[in-house]
């Protein structure tokens, strides 16, 4: 039989369970992110980037760039220092004074000091105090059992423990005021605390769990004659977005966190806790990059940018917005797109720049942004996933309005050596993404045009092989439920007339008659 | 023991064999006690056609004695005898003693490791055994253990081939370590023979059969299935829906090594395939599957060939011993030439040049033998989608489906009981 080679290859579920081809699944192989790196970008503007963010996530922020980057490390301390000195967190202020005595040495931030000493407990006594004036006002509220202030009683605790530092019981407290939510506005709030919350633990689950309810819950009309105050309800809608799309790309759900963050408006971004516009560059391959941008943003939009958006910055995650092959968002979100990223022109450039296929300014500028965007504490992981991503679509977009390309010239354009741009395309080619082969010897790519009727034939092939193997499974099946069925009669005592299988003949019906009447055929 | 021959004769004689039955068991013990000298001289009495079951019970006997004592060639003689002569309705009133005579025979020869006299003994003894050619018997195992055992594999095939579509189950004591034990054999058969895929299908036929306790049998089967299929389609291959889900929870987690060669080897890199099969090479020893992983060490080589003519058109040969991990340029093109010989590439080498051109498959789908081939195997699927619904049919007209699916409760009404179940 003239079979063609590939005939053979027999698919016998519907899944395989390994895929035949995969060598380093990229979304995997990044599974052991650096998590001790250093990097030294140049011209880091660290005023900048704290002044965008507030309260919790400000320090966590500063004390990751301190751990990664030892020639800001003295200066980023010291701001953390200083904000949370304005709040109540003592186990998180002694963490910082005692990294700022270990890189300065300096006696000054020693934790033995007197002042030191007794700043930690006036404010644990603060604390305290506090903690109990709330707790005493919940116990009154609870005992004239008024469920809003009840609610607003946990609210205000959760709070309250979220300043000290103490999360899970913030969590707590919050949760347990969703059994006194009356409205749909309060079920809302609560979603919100609660994912504040998540994000700092760092519970992705929960987050997205939360905001799945919240949209629920927002979706569902207003309650008749109580008209939500419009700027609230977009700006909670933003805070939603955003911290979904965080969710998202912890999850490594590139394309998700994406779309989420695409939903968020410029105007209404207001969570200075969780993230900012201010450095939000996005990357948005699949929406065509009008060249007269109409500049919505003008100059006067930016300081009121600045001035009201004091939030902290997410830096680069839509890159993936390039990398994935979604269909293009609606232009609406595109227009509020434009206005984040007239705020950090490198980015924009970069976006440009990748829309005009002028790839090696584009890559390079990436690369140069590498070092400043590792610093992002939640971006840092996915930072090198993204980027390969980035470059990976920029071979592929580079190769296909061609038919044959050599490759010393895209080796150029790509700032890479031939034999790592043979690789890179290897890969590729074996993951599906380009359809084409390699002249290793003319160092040539040609594109490859699959003959759809030969591979409709070799599928036919395989297909009935693969039916006929299945059929013939099956009715083995059948020989070993007979044994099965057999078994099970001899052990209710029941013997067998005839040793062949039965309901081939008629007679054989009067036998198998009884058998049910005698037996109770519980299987 | 003469009061015993008389009451074989006479027993036999009348037809009375459930009381020669009896008679047998209870004095069985008496056998055994017998030295192998008297035991011969009474089998020299008896006549297999005759005297089946007591020609049965006392063969049983000898077995039963330490092998030293045995005549080899005296025993083998006489074994032959009776699977020449036996006769089949006396032997079926007590199938139970029948397979197990044989069953401990093979055990025998297996441990003498003289098993190709076996062979023929036992291939009679089945093909008078069974109803039909049809039908499988718990003997079938043991001719395919003997057989692996001779390395002489060649009868085995025609009973491997048959399309079995029933089971001797001698009146429901059948056991299915017997069903799956064939299968198993079966699998390691093909697999000798290199025959993968037909293999596989035995495996997966093994695997499949429906259970609720963990066989070692189905283990030592699963991990035969994680190799060929890896040497087949370079992947392991899922098993069917039907699958027992004992076999994904508890039997899986026990081939711990053959996971992860399946894991390593999809990765198609060469130095870490044969790291994981060095590293683990006693526990395939004492599996009894190294054979297989060596053939596996080679067929990583090809795997990875096959990959790169996916990508390249064409390539220097150093360029593909480095790629594969090679040791010379000279011997990837003696893989090469295998592939091609063996049609499992398309390429061509230029030897001047040093490079190897990969090309697509040359088939084009248009000639009348592709034609007469796709015809056939229409015919074949129709042939055995007809065959599925038959069986299909039957099944839905089987009383006990029916009481099934409609609820047990049914069985204490006394009116579906008058009229019946159908």
């Amino acid at each position: 039989m003239p079979l063609p080679r590939d005939v053979q290859q027999v698919h016998y579920g519907t899944m395989d369970s390994v895929e035949p081809m995969q060598v380093d699944d990229p979304e995997s192989g990044g599974a052991a992110p650096p998590s001790d790196f250093t990097v030294e970008p140049p011209n880091f503007d660290l005023e900048g980037y704290a002044n965008g963010y507030e309260g919790l996530a400000k320090v966590r922020r500063l004390m990751f760039v301190a751990k990664h980057c030892p020639s800001l490390q003295l200066d980023a301390l010291r701001r953390a220092l200083r904000t949370i000195e304005l709040t109540h967190n003592m186990a998180l202020y002694t963490e910082v004074r005692r990294r700022l005595f270990q890189a300065t040495g300096d006696a000054k931030y020693s934790l033995d000091q007197e002042e030191c000493t007794t700043f930690i407990l006036g404010t644990n006594k603060k604390a305290a105090i506090t903690l109990e004036r709330l707790d005493a006002d919940l116990k009154n509220y609870r005992h004239n059992s008024i469920k809003e202030s009840i609610r607003r009683g946990y609210d205000a605790l959760g709070d309250h423990h979220l300043d000290c530092g103490d999360i899970n019981n913030a969590l707590k407290m919050y949760t347990r005021a969703r059994d006194h939510c009356t409205s749909n506005k309060h079920v809302v709030q609560l979603c919100l605390n609660i994912i504040k919350v998540s994000v700092h633990l760092r519970n992705w689950q929960q987050v997205l769990n939360y905001y799945n309810k919240a949209e629920a819950t927002m979706t569902v009309s207003p309650q008749p004659g109580i008209p939500a105050p419009a700027p609230t309800n977009t700006e909670v809608c933003c805070r939603l977005k955003c911290s979904a799309g965080l969710a998202e790309l912890e999850n490594r759900k590139y394309k998700n966190a994406a779309r989420l963050f695409l939903q968020a408006q410029f105007d209404d971004c207001k969570c200075p806790d969780l993230l900012s516009p201010t450095r939000w560059p996005c990357m948005e391959h699949c929406v065509p990059w009008p060249p007269s941008t109409a500049k919505t943003s003008t100059p006067e939009s930016l300081p009121a940018a600045a001035a009201s958006k004091r939030c902290p910055p997410l830096a680069l995650f839509l890159l993936r917005a390039i990398c994935s092959s979604s269909p293009p968002p609606r232009p609406c979100f595109f227009s509020s797109f434009k206005q984040f990223l007239e705020l950090d022109p490198q980015l924009r450039d970069v976006v440009m720049q990748f829309h005009q296929s002028s790839y090696t300014s584009c890559l390079r500028t990436l690369e140069e942004m590498r070092s400043s965007l590792m610093l992002d504490m939640y971006l840092s992981q996915h930072l090198h996933t993204l980027l390969t991503m980035i470059r990976n679509k920029a071979l592929i977009q580079y190769f296909s309005p061609f038919s044959s390309v050599d490759l010393h010239r895209m080796a150029a354009a790509f700032n890479t050596t031939v034999p790592s741009l043979e690789d890179e395309l290897t890969q590729l080619i074996l993951d599906g993404q380009i359809s084409a082969r390699i002249d290793s010897n003319a160092k040539v790519m040609y594109a490859r045009h699959v003959d759809q009727r030969s591979a409709v034939f070799q599928k036919v092939l395989e297909v009935g092989e693969a039916y006929q193997l299945r059929t013939k499974l099956i009715s083995l099946q059948f020989l070993k439920q007979a044994l099965l069925i057999r078994s099970l009669l001899q052990k209710y005592d029941i013997k067998v007339k005839d040793s062949k299988e039965q309901e081939e003949t008629s007679d054989s019906n009067a036998p198998s008659e009884a058998v049910v009447k005698r037996s109770r055929p519980r299987f | 023991m003469e009061q015993l021959v008389k009451d074989i004769s006479k027993h036999s004689q009348e037809g009375e064999f459930t009381l020669l039955i009896g008679k047998l068991q209870s004095s069985s013990e008496l056998i055994c006690d017998q030295d192998v000298a008297t035991l011969d001289t009474v089998l020299g009495t008896l006549e297999p056609d005759k005297h089946s079951l007591g020609y049965l019970a006392i063969l049983t006997g000898k077995l039963s004695k330490p092998a030293a004592q045995l005549n080899w060639g005296v025993l083998m003689e006489q074994m032959r005898s009776f699977t020449q002569g036996f006769t089949r309705d006396q032997v079926t009133q007590n199938p139970i003693s029948f397979c197990n005579l044989f069953h401990q025979l093979t055990d025998v020869m297996c441990k003498r490791k003289q098993t190709i006299e076996g062979v023929v003994i036992l291939r009679t003894a089945i093909r008078r055994y069974q109803t039909c050619p049809a039908c499988l018997t718990a003997i079938h195992s043991d001719l395919l253990q003997v057989c692996l055992m001779a390395k002489c594999l060649k009868p085995a095939l025609p009973f491997l081939e048959q399309e079995y579509s029933e089971l001797l189950t001698d009146g429901g004591q059948f056991d299915a370590r017997y069903v799956l034990l064939f299968y198993y054999y079966g699998g390691m058969v093909y697999a000798c023979l290199h025959k993968y895929l037909r293999a596989l299908l035995f495996l997966t036929v093994c695997l499949t059969t429906p259970t609720v306790a963990i066989s070692a049998i189905m283990v030592a089967a699963y991990k035969k299935f994680v190799l060929v299929s890896l040497l087949k389609f370079g992947k392991v291959i899922t098993l069917p829906k039907y699958c027992s889900h004992i076999v994904d929870r508890m039997m899986k987690p026990l081939c711990g090594s053959y996971n992860e060669l399946a894991k390593t080897y999809a990765g198609r890199k060469v130095g870490p395939v044969h790291e994981l099969i060095a590293k683990y090479s006693e526990v395939f020893q004492n599996d009894g599957n190294l054979g297989l992983v060596h053939r596996l060490r080679e067929t990583v080589y090809r795997h990875a060939m096959q990959r790169l003519t996916q990508t390249f058109m064409t390539l220097s040969l150093a360029d593909v011993s480095s790629r594969i991990n090679l040791s010379s340029a000279q011997e990837a093109e003696l893989y090469i030439r295998n592939m091609i010989e063996q049609e499992e590439v398309h390429a061509s080498l230029d030897q001047t040049a040093g490079m190897v051109s990969f090309s697509e498959s040359p088939e084009a789908y248009d000639s009348h033998d592709m034609a007469t081939y796709l015809q056939s195997q229409l015919q074949r699927c129709m042939a055995l989608e007809k065959k599925l619904r038959a069986l299909d049919e039957q099944m839905a007209l089987d009383p006990r489906y029916i009481t099934k699916t409609m609820g047990g409760g049914f069985d204490d009404d006394p009116i579906f009981h008058e009229e019946g179940v159908m």
